[in-house]
């Protein structure tokens, strides 16, 4: 329990220091703290990738709209009873924006990631309709006999993961690009 | 001593305009051949972010080369946890709460020599390929290197190398108006150091796998293969023909890779149609077709535009014997 908090702690203070918050003398035990374990370097990773959304830094291919969907929620978040909260806002005056908006932004983050992952996840295609309408679907059907109109993206995906999984073994020998077939099949494959 | 030092020297002097050369080179060629080699003998760990269909999702990659070989994890790192790690032609698929996927004979980045000097000068009639100066990614200064198609049947590419290591840092692979179809970026990248095979360790090894062998031959024109394709778009040639089963489904099949050197196709025959429909689909990058032919089903399927499987699919045809 102490160390989970911990954790959570050295988190906060990583997303502070990725917005360039802290000072000198703040800085130190949170670079000591990637000593800690990946964890904290995957943190690193993550608050960057998230931050680069919000300052739209991001390639612009990636969703021309993800930081004004970011931005968005931030601002439709309940705003907080100032008087009710005002000891807590003076106590963490520096920690608070970020924290909130880091773990705003982490929610839309995973519900994008949610979405990449949701087809063949009965128990992930519950995710909220607006985010999942936000965006495109992963398998676009293009041209299908009238009479299996009822075929859905699910099964289209089963139906296909076997082959992918067989094609990326000659994609991967022949591609001059590492990973990336991996990284599809990562994306793609559900494995019943 | 005096000697030692004056020879160290002059080994130097030989070697350092190598390195310089290297990271100067304007040859778009030389950089692509540096490309294949960086990614199947460094050693490297890194997070990326990978962007499909407007879709984003966060990886960790760790490469590394040992005596026995190259392997590899991937692992997401939001969201369900999803793993590969391929080792010694193993490949382990890991979902939580699913049987592993694993794929033996795996021969991901050991079949084929990466690409030669006789393979760059062919691309050369498919693709244009262009330097475009410097920029940065994950901190590290890089170069960026345009791959243009030359007609419809191939996507294009902008890559950005490592400028001392040649490692790919950021791709997007490219529809013919330039519109990024996936892209992929490094937040942070090591090349520095050994990094800990834990591959065969952590995945789950007690529980109930979904095994799959694969089985290589070299490409044949054995005339015991009773499927041929009669048309391929410019460039194309096969690579291999087999017959095998399918992972997991466990199909028997023919298969037939074909290859532009960047682009790779695979067309499957299957001796089951059950009235399937003839379906055309994409997933991000890679397009697939599937009808039926003669009673069989065939499936085309790759990394390619969609005409370009559509093209080949409409050639699949029975040999006459």
């Amino acid at each position: 329990m102490v160390d989970k908090s911990m954790g959570c702690e050295i988190k906060e203070q990583i997303s502070v220091l990725v917005d360039g918050e802290l000072t000198g003398n703040e800085i130190k035990p949170v670079l000591d703290g990637f000593d800690v374990g990946m964890d904290a370097k995957d943190s690193w990773s993550s608050y960057h990738t998230i931050s680069d959304a919000l300052h739209n830094n991001l390639p612009s291919h990636i969703s021309p709209f993800l930081a004004d969907r970011v931005s968005a929620q931030l601002a439709n978040e309940p705003v907080l009873n100032q008087s009710s909260n005002r000891n807590k806002l003076l106590k963490f005056p520096v920690l608070f924006k970020p924290v909130a908006g880091f773990a705003l932004a982490a929610s839309v983050s995973a519900i994008a990631i949610m979405s990449v992952q949701s087809v063949g996840r009965d128990g992930l295609n519950s995710a909220p309709a607006t985010e999942t309408l936000a965006v495109s679907q992963q398998i676009v059907n293009y041209n299908q006999d009238p009479g299996e109109s009822g075929a859905t993206d699910h099964a289209l995906a089963k139906e296909f993961e076997h082959y992918l999984v067989d094609h990326t073994e000659y994609s991967v020998a022949m591609n001059v690009q590492g990973a990336l077939p991996y990284v599809r099949l990562v994306n793609h494959i559900t494995t019943q | 001593m005096n000697f030692q030092l004056h020879y160290v020297s002059f080994l130097l002097l030989l070697v350092l305009p190598c390195f310089v050369l290297a990271e100067d080179s304007d040859d778009p060629r030389f950089w692509l051949e540096r490309m294949a080699n960086a990614s199947h003998t460094l050693n490297y760990e890194g997070t990326f972010v990978y962007l499909e269909h407007g879709q984003m999702q966060s990886l960790k990659v760790t490469h590394g080369v040992d005596s026995l070989g190259e392997w590899e994890r991937l692992v997401t790192l939001s969201g369900e946890l999803r793993e590969i790690n391929v080792k010694n032609g193993r490949l382990v698929y890991n979902l939580p709460n699913k049987k592993p996927l694993v794929v033996t004979g795996s021969r991901a980045g050991f079949s084929f020599p990466i690409l030669d000097q006789s393979q760059l000068k062919q691309l050369s009639n498919f693709y244009d390929f262009t330097l475009q100066g410097k920029d940065r990614v994950a901190g590290l200064v890089t170069r960026k290197l345009s791959v243009l198609p030359r007609d419809q049947y191939r996507y294009g590419y902008n890559v950005w190398l490592a400028e001392n290591s040649g490692l790919l840092l950021r791709s997007e692979m490219t529809i013919e108006e330039g519109s990024p179809v996936e892209q992929f970026i490094f937040t942070s990248i090591s090349l520095s150091g050994k990094f800990h095979n834990k591959i065969i360790s952590n995945s789950r090894a007690n529980k109930e796998e979904k095994k799959h062998h694969l089985s290589w031959h070299p490409s044949t024109t054995n005339k015991s293969y009773r499927w041929a394709v009669a048309a391929l778009p410019p460039g194309f040639v096969l690579r291999v023909h087999r017959r095998h089963n399918i992972p997991a489904s466990n199909k028997p099949v023919e298969h037939m890779v074909f290859t532009d050197g960047l682009a790779s196709v695979s067309v499957y025959i299957e001796n089951d149609n059950k009235n399937k429909p003839n379906q055309s689909s994409k997933m991000g990058a890679v397009s697939i077709v599937s009808k039926v032919v003669d009673d069989h089903r065939i499936v085309v399927v790759g990394e390619v535009p969609l005409v370009t499987v559509e093209y080949i699919a409409k050639s699949v045809h029975r040999r006459s014997h």
